[in-house]
């Protein structure tokens, strides 16, 4: 059994509610702080300068005083920098963007902003989501504010690496993410922190600058589940500028009590290379939930084993035609030629670093008319089958949810990365990827360290549980805060 | 209540491609030569009259006012980020078209998104129906002068679909000696692209149905279709082959935007592939566009330069589902459209008889 070690440098527990007035400045000003002594992690593109902070947590003492508190009052939250920002540069860490300023702000961005929240800064991220490191940014790879250990630098995971790390870090109580595969909850694994994948289509993709349409999900950062929630409820719900957003409400509450939760573990999911301290906590969080009352219960969702290609092929296909917006010619980074065809060609080259560039190419290759049938198509199929299998798992077999590890392995150090080629770091995805496919809510719980690096649980729940998935959340957080104080 | 779905009918590429039989009609009436027959099919693209484009709020304007780039909604110009959201109007519009021509309206259609890259489409891709369209099947029956010119003959000339899709912006060669000026006004703007079968079978009847499409369409409120104007244009296809062979291998010529130049177009095509096989040539699938200088076509593409589109399923947009009801509401209202147009089209004919 692992013991629970999770390094928070700044303690923030009277969060938004009761927080009195003056509050909000203090708040704000040691969010500046904490921002600019973790520097050289490298973890914000655009840092809001601190002036428009304090103005803005000034605005939001009088509304205080007035007793005219928002919801998120004076809340200092980061934004990952493929969401919209009015007026501030929104880059997606690519040089293609580099000089992109929106005229509008995300839903999200508006929504968190309509309530209080203070966005002190946009993070760093692998370029337009691609990536599970955070290295791949065209502002420099990220650093994790967890050293481990061994006190080597560690990435913070991708793509939405910065998001996780300016909450690890204690700059933030709250940060935006998108996750596509992963990418909000495999950061949140290695940085130690909590990291929520909405269902799919709950919150808003408008403005949220897309990777893979059919999977990109906005994604919270935090601490504790009480902020997580809060800011749940000011993003989520239906956005008439978006087609896919879901309109169905979603107020059911977790009425079980764990003694008459099913658990599920997915016996597809228990693969030869998961290393013994991923094992170990896998084990740890089962016999709580066994200790908490729950039942156990072994289950099968047998497409798993293609969930990773299928992914593959349905995002880098998407991605190939999202990216065929980038030609220079209307906004972003643009490289002269003699002809049309010269200057497309010569601006997506250079404006796209090789990741992107490699996706794009595979993407175009499985939608070429040859190829469409077995490859897109046949994903699609599988994606399907896939749902179908989680349908039976929740429904027939009446599992309430699933946990599984996040992450195959703890954060890297960026020395380990150096000879692993780029298509073997797609493995990292392969716990992750199948709530993508099927749009169901899942999240990464800080669970236990090892050699002092983070090690999170993967919770999963049907489509739409959202809430009482974040409630189970908070139930287990409770009951292992228990533990700690006794 | 709507008409039942034409399953029956082969898809356009199967009539094309795979099909060896020949559809029969009533004989030819103007073949210039009466070894040859003419197999022509059309795509035509009509601009719809609405307020919006076909998926952002963005304002429509004349395509002929010079405001260029001016008050362009964000989605228009694929702006990062932005999202589609379909146009209530244009979708009413499309059920109204596919109702005047007995097709079957699809309570579930889905949309595509077409890729290529040029510098007038912002998003690298158009989005359109291909596999799902809106309307499937229906047909336009069109009259033609017997040779004797005392009476008419029916022809009724089959859809294969009509689909709803976005127009691109406009590029401007001639303005600026060795730069193209690109204007978004248009970028976005709803399309119907209406489908024929290849039922056609001289230049005339191809006039023909042109004309009664117009007039069905003026009709029925979707769009004024003044070619002249570019609210209408049309793409041919054409083949020829002798009695009782299978069709020939066709051309596609592009962008026509008059009916006389259909016309020419056609007797040009027809002409050329003529000599070409009587010459012991072979005939190739291309692609070709109209010289209005001198009334011949020209090739731009051949069969190995063909543009790959890699079709994706428009994953920002789930299918579209029709309200039921809605379609039955629509077909009350505008039922006796179709009497009332034949009697309006059959005086235009008769005027038109005087005149020759």
């Amino acid at each position: 059994k692992l013991g629970l070690k999770m390094r928070v440098s700044l303690p923030l527990k009277n969060l938004h509610h009761h927080a009195t007035p003056h509050r909000h400045i203090e708040r704000v000003r040691e969010s500046i702080k904490q921002r600019d002594q973790t520097k050289d992690l490298n973890i914000f593109i655009t840092a809001i300068p601190s002036e428009d902070l304090m103005a803005l947590a000034s605005s939001s003492n009088e509304r205080s005083k007035l007793g005219k508190d928002r919801r998120l009052e004076g809340m200092p939250v980061a934004i990952k920098d493929n969401f919209c920002t009015k007026d501030w540069k929104t880059s997606c860490g690519s040089k293609m963007l580099n000089e992109f300023i929106p005229t509008y702000d995300a839903t999200v961005v508006s929504r968190l902003k309509d309530e209080g929240a203070i966005i002190i800064g946009k993070t760093n991220l692998d370029e337009f989501g691609m990536g599970s490191n955070s290295t791949l940014s065209f502002a420099g790879p990220v650093v994790s504010p967890i050293k481990g250990d061994d006190k080597a630098d560690h990435v913070a995971g991708g793509s939405s690496g910065g998001s996780a790390a300016a909450v690890a870090a204690g700059i933030v109580p709250v940060a935006i993410g998108s996750d596509t595969g992963g990418s909000v909850r495999l950061p949140a694994s290695y940085c130690g922190v909590y990291g929520m994948k909405p269902s799919y289509g709950v919150v808003s993709r408008y403005g949220l600058i897309p990777y893979a349409s059919s999977l990109d999900t906005p994604g919270i950062f935090s601490r504790d589940i009480a902020s997580l929630e809060s800011v749940f409820e000011v993003i989520s719900g239906h956005d008439a500028r978006d087609s896919t957003s879901v309109s169905s409400s979603q107020s059911d509450d977790l009425e079980k009590p764990m003694s008459k939760m099913r658990i599920g573990i997915p016996k597809e999911f228990n693969v030869q290379g998961i290393s013994a301290p991923i094992r170990d906590s896998w084990q740890d969080a089962i016999y709580h939930f066994h200790q908490m009352g729950a039942e156990i219960v072994t289950t099968s969702i047998p497409q798993t084993r293609y969930a990773l290609a299928a992914y593959y092929i349905i995002a880098l296909a998407e991605a190939s035609s999202n990216l065929s917006k980038y030609d220079g010619l209307r906004y972003g980074f643009r490289q002269h030629g003699d002809t049309l065809k010269e200057m497309y060609s010569n601006t997506r080259s250079q404006g796209f670093g090789d990741e992107v560039k490699r996706r794009i190419l595979l993407g175009n290759f499985v939608l070429s008319r040859k190829s469409y049938e077995s490859y897109y198509k046949k994903a699609q199929q599988i994606r399907r089958l896939l749902v179908e299998d989680f349908d039976r798992c929740f429904r027939n077999d009446g599992i309430d949810f699933i946990i599984t590890p996040t992450a195959t392995s703890t954060a890297p150090t960026f020395d380990a990365l150096k000879d692993v080629p780029p298509s073997d770091v797609y493995i990292n995805d392969v716990f992750t990827v199948p709530a993508s496919l099927a749009g169901l809510p899942a999240m990464s719980i800080p669970w236990s360290t090892w050699k002092g690096l983070p090690i999170g649980l993967q919770l999963m729940g049907p489509r739409l549980a959202d809430r009482k998935m974040l409630q189970l959340a908070h139930l287990l957080e409770r009951s292992r805060d228990q533990i700690k104080h006794s | 209540r709507v008409p039942p779905r034409q399953s029956f009918l082969p898809q356009r590429s199967t009539c094309w491609h795979r099909s060896q039989t020949r559809r029969s009609f009533s004989s030819a009436n103007d073949q210039p030569s009466s070894q040859w027959e003419t197999v022509i099919g059309v795509e035509v693209h009509v601009q719809i009259a609405s307020d919006s484009k076909l998926f952002s709020g963005g304002k429509m304007r004349s395509s002929i006012e010079m405001d260029p780039n001016n008050n362009i909604s964000l989605f228009d110009i694929s702006t990062p980020g932005t999202l589609p959201v379909i146009n209530k109007k244009a979708v009413e519009v499309a059920i109204c078209a596919g109702l005047a021509v007995g097709g079957s309206v699809e309570s579930w259609s889905t949309f595509d998104r077409k890729h290529y890259f040029y510098a007038d489409l912002p998003a690298g891709y158009q989005i359109t129906q291909k596999d799902n369209p809106i309307v499937k099947g229906g047909s336009i029956s069109i009259s033609l002068p017997t040779p004797d010119k005392k009476s008419f003959r029916e022809k009724s000339v089959r859809l294969v679909q009509i689909q709803l899709e976005q127009d691109s912006g406009k590029s401007l060669h001639e303005h600026l000696p060795g730069k193209s000026l690109i204007d978004f006004a248009r970028a976005g703007s709803p399309l119907l692209e209406i489908v024929s079968q290849p039922d056609l079978r001289s230049a005339d009847e191809t006039a023909e149905f042109l004309r009664k499409l117009q007039h069905l369409l003026q009709h029925i409120g979707v769009s004024r279709a003044r070619m002249e104007e570019g609210e209408m244009r049309c793409d041919i296809n054409v083949s020829i082959n002798r009695p009782g062979e299978p069709m020939g291998i066709r051309s596609e010529t592009k962008n026509l935007n008059s009916i006389r130049f259909v016309q020419k177009a056609i007797e040009y095509e027809v002409n050329r592939q003529i000599n070409l096989l009587e010459n012991g040539g072979k005939l190739e699938r291309e692609t070709r566009y109209f010289n209005v200088k001198d009334g011949t076509t020209s090739r731009t593409r051949s069969k190995e330069d063909e543009v790959d589109y890699r079709f994706l399923p428009d994953p920002d947009l789930p299918p579209l589902q029709l309200e039921s009801g809605w379609v039955e509401d629509l077909a009350k209202k505008n039922s006796g459209t179709a009497g009332c147009l034949e009697k309006a089209h059959r005086s235009n004919i008769s005027f038109i008889r005087i005149r020759c």
